[in-house]
């Protein structure tokens, strides 16, 4: 007995249900509501139109939102389990890239906007006797969803959350959640004695966690160092910058087919290829596998893949298009 | 053994290699110096190097130094960092110690040095005893729970500082277990 | 998912394991490398389809589930958490219950009944169960090992932490010569040192930085490959003295037992980064099928013979197949099908039993000739498996003594399109017939097969009148030729493109 091809074709098809949220690349959800905890800080609440339940995500996970023109990441600040919803809070920063100001001026209840799905980068560690939280300012959002797990799991949380004066976002949830365990400081002075102290009196085995403003993680992060914390316990989230790495446009010039592709922000070298109906092999596209390596007459290519070796890197004579890219507006010539 | 190169026995512990003669990078606020055997010269140097009352010296055989660095654990903060000065077998004990106290790889720092007992501990995974022996990866001891020939294998588990010891001779020697078998 | 009719293994070798069997060779030779790929995407075989899903439920589901739990019994080490695991056995636990709910609708059931309160069913089992996530008091056992009895997968936990992947959980039954017992909080890199090559060639360390990306909700899969005697899932590293000794025994038993005994093991592990607990998750899904099994697919059966005798000695060594590994590649050349026609000079070499049909053509015409009723069997059976691969065609004929048979024949080989397979049965006389005919029309031996079933006549040349007649006769027989009346002796020589055997005077010369 062998299942008759069309048969196979029904299970190929079905197998992977259009129900199913979780194997979607992007969501379009609907914004469901919106708060402002305070000056500057715009929560909003997105839900699937159809109702079904949403991927759920790692505490310290991101969402990368697009943002009328502009592409920017968010923690998620719910309860990832079995989400219904999607909360993110917003800070409004007049000389960022637009995102901000787009998602504070222009969306509104009822609109859709395009997300992908979360991304866990700053997850908390599993193996830790005690999680230590410093937060600053909006850099409290994914300490939200840590302080939602220490609690699930009861496990032993310490967090210090400094902002400016009128401008703490989640006090409730961290009161909620954290209680004595919370101190919250509006006065630097206050909070860099209070961390000397802190990092100085943590059990073996406790991690640190540190997120906001970039000043505040680097000195941190000093303190950290000063009181002898080895780097395997320190982990911070900067915002802004590591979330995407969508590269910038550039072209390749097939020389034997005398085609030229574009490959725009945000599309692999091996997506454009394949959308111009060019087929390479392949089989991780993520970098690792050495599938596949195509062979490159000229350009400079900016590797970004596991698998070429230095020297084949540096040699500039092969690329694994499913990751690596060129710079802004450079042409790859390609003998294909 | 070729193989050793790039298996689960860390650099240290692999016979044959020099040992690290250097004080490792000193990045906590507190040290606990251990040492099983003739090491008080490391021990001395490592001292000298730190700042004073910064340091904890626990010294004995793999036994009392462990359970002393056990009980320093169980009080320590967020800053310490633990060094071994000891032969391979003693170094893996300690070392699973350390872990198990929930310390990190970047936490410990490991010194071989010259053979003390040259005793190491081969986990018989048929019996689960755990074997005391002197002896060095690829070697055959008998297993005193089961009395199997175990191999030492290049397969060193971080959790227990054990050795993994299997039947050397399973497809060639049809065996018939000993009456008593003992449990680990 | 077709394979879920029956879960309880009646047979050892059950028709839907050679479909659902997941050929791990995709070259004629075998090296390492990071073969990871996306998960989900089917691969369709020569014999069936498998990889639709992360799980796989088939006939051997009740059988293998009883020996997990009776090694479980007697080997509790076989199951470790480590107190630091305990979320993401939960996560595995909800992430494996919702696979089944979405890959087996009719047969699993995961329902939300509000916050943490969940429904669970697995019809199969007979098991309803309530449950608040993350309350160990309202599971009857600890999450991992209350799922692992219901997946024939076994399972491992990586905690990633300080840069680096630690098996720290599991439940691992089935292990392929390593203990998990041991091994349970060791790093990705630690346990796989001693394979060999693969840390000199980089193949690891991009594995181990390629896991550390992973991100939920894009599972990714591999495959794993060794030869296992017996139909043994577990052939850990704790019971080597049990199963040992068959890799000596093997090698002087008869060739009917090694093919039986000798099985292909193919590992599927699907890598899953976990949307709670954020752990990885390894599910591997062991899956064996004898040498004398995958030899009845002839693309499989060609290309393990050559993987096998390619296998360089150290990685052979370390799959612990050294021993009867070349025994192995010979026996399944050695299955090589028999020729299925005649290939001349000479006598013909007809095949005993009826031809398998090569399910790897593009459409089959099956040619039944006479009222033999075998014939009509066994074209019967080829037509239904046929059907299964692809277009089929029955043309059933009289005799091909007969004009407007050969017409009719001669029409349907005309309208075949490449690529068909062509499956004659009937007497002798027809099938030489047949064939000589087909092979005027553009046809070649590849796409070939036939099956006498009758032996009393046969097509003779007669070197005289040079002229083909149907006799009922045997090659070394006399008989008079119905063309020119002498005395002919049948020669026990034939020829394929003329479909005879060659004739002249009894007693003369050639």
């Amino acid at each position: 007995m062998s299942t008759p091809v069309a048969e196979t074709a029904a299970v190929v098809e079905s197998g992977t249900g259009s129900s199913r949220t979780d194997r979607a690349t992007t969501l379009e959800l609907v914004v469901t509501a919106i708060d402002v905890p305070a000056e500057g800080i715009r929560s909003i609440t997105l839900a699937d139109p159809a109702g079904r339940v949403l991927p759920g995500f790692v505490p310290g996970s991101h969402l990368v939102v697009h943002a009328g023109p502009h592409t920017n990441a968010y923690s998620l600040t719910g309860d990832g389990t079995h989400p219904t919803h999607y909360s993110i809070s917003v800070l409004r920063v007049e000389d960022g890239n637009g995102g901000s100001r787009w998602l504070h001026d222009e969306l509104a209840v009822g609109d859709t906007l395009t997300v992908g799905l979360p991304r866990s980068a700053f997850a908390p560690i599993a193996r830790a006797r005690k999680h230590l939280l410093i937060a600053g300012g909006i850099g409290i959002t994914p300490m939200v969803s840590h302080l939602r797990a220490a609690a699930r799991w009861r496990r032993d949380v310490q967090i210090l959350y400094t902002f400016r004066e009128n401008a703490g976002a989640h006090l409730q949830d961290v009161a909620e959640l954290a209680g004595g365990d919370a101190e919250l400081f509006t006065e630097q002075d206050a909070f860099v004695a209070r961390l000397g102290e802190a990092l100085r009196e943590q059990p073996i085995g406790t991690h640190l966690y540190v997120c906001g403003p970039a000043g505040m993680i680097d000195a941190v992060i000093d303190a950290a160092h000063e009181a002898g914390w080895p780097d395997s316990r320190i982990h911070f989230e900067r915002f802004g910058i590591d979330a995407l790495d969508a590269g910038d446009p550039f072209r390749v010039r097939l020389t034997a087919s005398g085609r030229t592709v574009d490959v725009p922000s945000g599309t692999s070298m091996l997506e454009a290829l394949e959308e111009h109906g060019i087929e390479i092999p392949n089989l991780c596209r993520q970098g690792v596998c050495g599938e596949c390596r195509i062979p490159l007459s000229g350009g400079s290519p900016i590797h970004r893949d596991l698998y070429l070796s230095a020297e084949e890197k540096d040699a500039g004579d092969a690329i694994m298009p499913c990751v690596s890219r060129a710079g802004e507006g450079c042409t790859l010539e390609v003998p294909l | 053994m070729s193989q050793i190169t790039y298996s689960s026995v860390p650099a240290w512990a692999r016979p044959g290699d020099l040992a690290e003669t250097t004080t490792p990078a000193p990045t906590g606020s507190a040290y606990l110096l251990v040492g099983v055997g003739s090491v008080d010269e490391v021990l001395d140097r490592w001292e000298s190097d730190l700042a004073p009352r910064a340091t904890t010296r626990i010294t004995g055989d793999v036994d009392s130094a462990g359970d002393a660095l056990a009980e320093a654990l169980s009080s320590a903060t967020v800053g310490v960092r633990v060094w071994i000065a000891a032969d391979a077998g003693a170094a893996l004990q300690l070392r699973a110690i350390a872990l198990a106290a929930g310390l990190e790889d970047d936490e410990i720092d490991v010194l071989v040095a010259p053979e003390t007992t040259g005793e190491i501990d081969v986990f018989c995974v048929h019996c689960r005893a755990v074997n005391r022996v002197r002896a060095q990866v690829d070697d055959v001891v008998a297993c005193a729970g089961c009395g199997r020939d175990l191999l030492v294998y290049h397969h060193v588990s971080r959790r227990t500082g054990q050795y993994l010891g299997f039947q050397v001779d399973a497809e060639t020697a049809p065996f018939e277990p000993a009456p008593q078998e003992v449990e680990a | 998912m077709t394979t879920l009719e029956n879960t309880t293994g009646t047979t050892p070798v059950a028709t839907d394991l050679i479909a659902g069997f997941p050929f791990p060779f995709p070259e004629d030779r075998y090296r390492y490398s990071t073969n990871v790929e996306p998960a989900e995407q089917p691969v369709v075989t020569p014999a069936g389809q498998w990889g639709a899903a992360v799980v796989d439920i088939d006939s051997e589901y009740r059988s293998e589930l009883d020996q997990r739990a009776a090694i479980l019994a007697a080997d509790p080490s076989r199951h470790a958490v480590l107190p630091h695991m305990v979320p993401a056995a939960w996560d595995t636990m909800l992430t494996l219950m919702r696979e089944l709910d979405a890959v087996y609708p009719e047969q699993m059931h995961l329902e939300n009944l509000g916050g943490d309160e969940w429904l669970w069913r697995n019809d199969i089992l007979g098991i309803e169960q309530r449950f608040r996530y993350a309350d160990a008091a309202t599971l009857p056992d600890e999450p991992l090992r209350y799922i692992a009895s219901q997946v024939q997968e076994d399972i491992a936990l990586l905690d990633q932490r300080n840069d680096q992947l630690f098996v720290d959980a599991g439940v691992v039954t089935f292990a392929a010569d390593w203990s998990f017992g041991f091994d349970v909080g060791m790093s990705f890199l630690e346990i796989h040192g001693p394979v060999p090559r693969i840390r000199k060639e980089g193949v690891i360390t991009r594995a181990h930085e390629f896991l550390k990306r992973l991100q939920p909700h894009q599972p990714y899969r591999r495959t794993n490959w060794t030869l296992t005697i017996d139909r043994r899932l577990d052939v850990s590293t704790e019971i080597y003295h049990e199963w040992g000794p068959d890799r000596e025994t093997i090698q002087h038993v008869d060739d009917e037992e090694f093919g039986r005994r000798v099985h292909l093991r193919v590992e599927v592990q699907h890598l899953i980064r976990l949307p709670d607990s954020g752990a990885i998750v390894f599910l591997i899904r062991t899956y064996l099928l004898p040498l004398d099994q995958l030899a009845t697919v002839e693309p499989w059966r060609r290309r393990a013979a050559e993987v096998l005798a390619e296998l360089p000695a150290d990685m052979a060594e370390y799959k612990g197949i050294i021993k009867y590994r070349d025994r192995a590649a010979q026996y399944l050349r050695d299955a090589a099908p028999v020729a299925p026609l005649p290939s001349g000079p000479g006598m013909p070499e007809w095949p005993t039993t009826p031809p398998p049909v090569d399910t790897t053509g593009a459409a089959f015409l099956v040619v039944a000739i006479g009222r033999d009723p075998e014939t009509a069997h066994v074209s019967r059976n080829w037509v239904s498996t046929a059907e299964a691969a692809g277009t089929t065609r029955l043309l059933v004929l009289d005799s091909l003594t007969e004009e407007e048979d050969r017409t009719a024949l001669a029409a349907a080989f005309d309208d075949a399109v490449i690529g068909t397979r062509i499956m004659v049965a009937g007497g002798q006389y027809d099938v030489m017939t047949a064939l000589a005919l087909a092979r005027e029309e553009g046809a070649v031996p590849a796409e070939l097969a036939a099956y006498v079933t009758d032996f009393g006549d046969l097509p003779m040349y007669c070197a005289h009148c040079r002229d083909t007649f149907r006799v009922e006769a045997v090659p070394g027989g006399v008989v008079a030729c119905p063309g020119c009346a002498r005395d002919l002796e049948i020669h026990e020589h034939h020829s394929p493109t003329m479909g005879s055997y060659l004739a002249s005077a009894a007693g003369g010369d050639e």
